[in-house]
């Protein structure tokens, strides 16, 4: 019997959507109220475990769906990366800085990281339009 | 860097998607590479020529500001 092989980008998508499921869900769990008010050293390493554990599955995949494109792209990726990391490390410097001087609240690490794959995914449309 | 690519593309009658698949590009690089915005690895423009039966230097040429 021969086994037909699934198309990489079908197979790649549904790789997406299962470790976006898990993350979601284990992001869900993670924040509960259980795990993080507990005072049980256990449920602590728990939520933290969790949540990781969930969120690098996601992580490997964009990994390998950037690995699986051509260099074209890849460069497009590598353009919006290094301006994402540029525009997010100048960002969380000065939200440093005018957290120290009593300005602004402090930013939560989280958000900085929404706030990198947010202009990671907007820098990618403007490397893609420069291109054409 | 010049290049020929859209002239040997025209020679062959292939679309950019076309000359994509036969390297295993996207329409886009070949799109970015045609209008000079994008110069490709080595080994894509060896793949390129190779195609075209032509040696790299017929298919691509240095400018002067290169």
């Amino acid at each position: 019997m021969t086994e037909q092989k699934l198309d990489p980008n079908i197979r790649l998508l549904s790789q997406v959507a299962v470790t976006s499921l898990l993350w979601a869900g284990t992001f869900v769990a993670s924040k509960s109220e259980t795990l993080g008010h507990s005072e049980s050293l256990a449920m602590r390493i728990a939520l933290v475990v969790i949540g990781i554990g969930g969120f690098l599955p996601v992580m490997a995949v964009y990994a390998k769906s950037i690995r699986m494109q051509d260099e074209f792209n890849q460069r497009i990726h590598y353009i919006a990366l290094s301006v994402a990391f540029a525009i997010t490390g100048t960002v969380s410097y000065a939200c440093d800085l005018l957290s120290q001087a009593g300005f602004i609240p402090a930013l939560p690490s989280t958000g900085l990281w929404a706030l990198m794959v947010v202009i990671w995914f907007v820098a990618m449309i403007v490397t893609q339009r420069s291109y054409r | 860097m010049k290049n020929r690519l859209r002239v040997l593309r025209a020679e062959f009658n292939w679309s950019q998607m076309e000359l994509g698949l036969r390297v295993g590009v996207s329409r886009q690089a070949i799109n970015a590479i045609e209008t000079g915005k994008y110069d490709p690895s080595l080994p894509l423009a060896m793949k390129l020529a190779r195609l075209f039966d032509k040696s790299v230097e017929e298919v691509f040429e240095l400018e002067e500001t290169d």
